[in-house]
């Protein structure tokens, strides 16, 4: 193996994004075939972008949202005179 | 900036305050309290921002492309808040790198995470535990994965929204990625233990 581990963590954005020269690819697959850490530190790598990606947005604070959409009605009328 | 000027479908209702309001203000109030970490200034931004989509209302004949331009005036806002707030990060930041030893192996045990769906549905603790963990980001790092972990933006397109440069931005995502797998994996290790 000519990748260390270190090596490995360093390159996961290229290789998870696609972006990394298919000889890299090439190599940094075989240390993954044989590093049981580093291929769960890849898969780890991998949920970490899905589950921030599943992220659900939080509920505006009720009394803002109310104020804030009769400030932007408000704005609406007083443009349009 | 140029507002986009995008014509929408002939029959796309017409884009009113209210319209504005229900179909871009989450969106717009999340992003901002992400990176500010902190609700009221995450309100005072959103307001600002909303603002100044409904004064502009009739330059905009169409909103396919709104959604774009508010990511990025959001950006700008959060931005000028956070310096007006000129609150100062101080301390080293930690680099997750330096979990490895100095000839390059992992210097801990490297434990699995239980097996998650392709397309998980966070229940309220996951959520919570995913917010708290990217709040804790140092700034630097948390704009760059709020942009492109969270709301899917392209790396370029941060790197113009932030002024970096593209290698800066996957440098910075790349670290960010990697201090928020940490943090989770104390939680996803617990579980399966």
């Amino acid at each position: 193996m000519t990748l260390t581990c270190r090596r490995v963590a360093e390159l996961l954005i290229e290789y998870v994004e696609g972006t990394m020269c298919p000889e890299k690819s090439a190599e940094l697959q075989r240390h993954l075939c044989g590093c049981v850490p580093c291929a769960i530190y890849m898969h780890t790598y991998k949920d970490t972008i899905r589950v921030t990606h599943a992220l659900p947005d939080a509920p505006m604070p009720p009394e803002f949202a109310a104020r804030l959409l009769s400030m932007l009605k408000s704005q609406d009328c007083s443009s349009g005179e | 900036m140029a507002e986009p000027a995008v014509a929408e479908p002939p029959n796309a209702d017409p884009l009113t305050p209210e319209r504005v309001f229900r179909e871009h203000a989450p969106r717009v109030y999340n992003l901002a309290r992400r990176m500010l970490g902190n609700d009221a200034d995450a309100e005072d931004v959103t307001q600002d921002v909303l603002l100044q989509v409904v004064r502009k209302l009739d330059t905009f004949r169409g909103d396919s492309a709104l959604s774009t331009w508010l990511h990025r005036v959001t950006v700008n806002a959060a931005l000028a808040a956070r310096r007006k707030r000129s609150r100062r990060e101080d301390g080293r930041v930690y680099d997750p790198l330096e979990s490895f030893t100095d000839d390059g192996h992992h210097a801990g045990h490297v434990r699995p995470w239980p097996r998650l769906p392709e397309s998980p549905v966070l229940d309220r603790e996951e959520a919570n535990l995913i917010e708290t963990a990217i709040a804790r980001l140092p700034e630097m790092y948390r704009d760059v994965l709020v942009l492109a972990d969270v709301e899917q933006l392209q790396n370029p397109e941060i790197a113009d929204m932030l002024g970096l440069s593209l290698p800066a931005v996957k440098s910075r995502l790349h670290r960010a990625r990697l201090m928020m797998r940490e943090t989770l994996s104390r939680h996803y290790e617990e579980r399966l233990s």
